[in-house]
């Protein structure tokens, strides 16, 4: 069976390509950079979409609201209404929520803080794994380092949609000790109702291999190219993919 | 009943001033709006404008034009190498010819420690408070564009409707403030 092909999009502005595409590599698929200016029709030909982070387009206007409104985004929202698997991390969440992909949800300005807040933060799987098909290979409950930066991440929306989402189980990972960013219900990533489509606003792919763990683990040094917890993000994808081949 | 008279009684002792920056660089965001604006059924937008509001709530005694002076100084708003500064009070007149802007706002958000810095660190002590906006201006071959065209630009682009308010005014005579360095060409126009 030939690996999973993964689109990782690059939009001017975007940073984190590289790493996720090698963590995308790591976990076995065929990964590789799509240029937002390359044909449209051949994004057509991935497996599944990688969205990562950065500053698409500045985040002019507010953070993804330009990416939201490419080209590249609408084929990538057919895609996914076929049920292709579409992971968002950070400003790709962004772009997820501004194309209106997840429902009536914004990423707004970070609260109280009101500015960029970069840590390393612990979150949750707290939904059932397989409600989301992109966490379905992950053990329920499961604790993941990520790295958290942004300005603009916290998850909000008025008070049903949020009830609507804890009864649908959409809020699929939480902060550990609550949300830093203000994020309604403690929420750091959100599915939409299919389950194919995860919104992420830490960063899995900056803390996916014990190199950049280090620095607070220093028994980490010892195997610094051992995958840490945040590459089940990564692992998980890739077995949605496999599953449905 | 106390209360309540005296919260009256603060609110009819306090004015507020919208202080308007503006870029007198070319300003890369109206640009790519005007791009995206035209790609999303706007062909004919010829020119978008963008000026950062600060709505100010000030103690009634305060002049409006020492008030928007302190602002000038507060380098966390207002840089004199690519910004200018004006201000507009509720009572000014409409512009003529009439010109509409979409200003779009946050739903929440906290200033509170911009208020603190600007009453202690920037000498504004006449602040109660502040909000934040964003004013939008568009035109085309026709001339400014109306109410409705501001509408829709909000709804497809300008605004998000689940973290953001927005309204269409008409746009007050705005009094400029300091050195007023003649604009460069926008790059959007």
């Amino acid at each position: 069976m030939s690996a999973a092909r993964v689109a990782v999009l690059v939009f001017p502005g975007t940073n984190s390509e590289e790493e996720t595409v090698d963590a995308c590599r790591a976990a076995g698929m065929d990964a590789r950079p799509v240029l937002w200016s390359e044909p449209q029709g051949d994004l057509r030909n991935f497996d599944a979409y990688v969205l990562p982070g950065g500053f698409a387009h500045e985040d002019r206007v507010r953070a993804g609201a330009i990416a939201a409104r490419s080209q590249s985004l609408r084929v990538i929202a057919q895609e996914a209404q076929r049920g292709k698997f579409v992971l968002g991390i950070c400003n790709g969440a962004q772009m997820l929520a501004e194309a209106g992909l997840l429902g009536p949800i914004a990423l707004a300005r970070n609260l109280p803080a009101g500015h960029f807040q970069c840590r390393l933060v612990e979150v949750e799987l707290t939904a059932p794994p397989t409600r989301c098909a992109l966490t379905a290979a992950m053990p329920a409950g499961l604790r993941v380092p990520m790295a958290m930066a942004h300005g603009e991440g916290r998850f909000t929306g008025d008070r049903q949609t949020f009830d609507q989402l804890e009864r649908q189980g959409r809020i699929i990972f939480r902060y550990v000790g609550g949300a830093p960013n203000g994020s309604l219900c403690d929420a750091a990533g959100v599915c939409n109702e299919e389950g194919n489509i995860l919104a992420l606003m830490p960063h899995p792919e900056r803390v996916a291999w014990n190199y950049n763990l280090a620095f607070a683990r220093p028994e980490l040094h010892a195997n610094p190219m051992g995958l840490t917890a945040a590459h089940a993000v990564f692992a998980a994808l890739a077995a949605a993919v496999r599953a449905v081949a | 009943m106390a209360v309540v008279s005296s919260h009256r009684a603060l609110i009819d002792s306090m004015r507020q001033i919208d202080i308007l920056i503006e870029l007198t660089v070319p300003d890369n965001t109206a640009f790519t709006v005007l791009r995206t604006l035209q790609e999303l059924g706007y062909p004919e937008l010829t020119r978008v404008e963008r000026a950062d509001h600060v709505l100010l709530e000030v103690e009634d005694a305060a002049s409006p034009e020492a008030v928007a002076r302190s602002v000038r100084h507060a380098e966390i708003l207002f840089n004199p190498n690519k910004h200018r500064l004006s201000y507009a009070t509720a009572d000014a007149p409409v512009r003529q010819p009439r010109t509409w802007e979409a200003l779009v706002r946050d739903k929440e958000e906290d200033n509170t420690r911009l208020v603190g810095l600007l009453r202690t660190t920037f000498g504004l002590t006449s602040l109660h408070a502040l909000a934040r906006a964003v004013g939008w201006r568009l035109a085309d071959s026709g001339g400014p564009a109306g109410p409705q065209r501001l509408a829709w630009a909000c709804q497809v682009l300008l605004a998000n409707p689940v973290s953001q308010v927005w309204e269409i005014r008409p746009l007050r005579v705005a009094t400029a403030v300091g050195e007023r360095p003649t604009p460069m060409e926008n790059m959007s126009r």
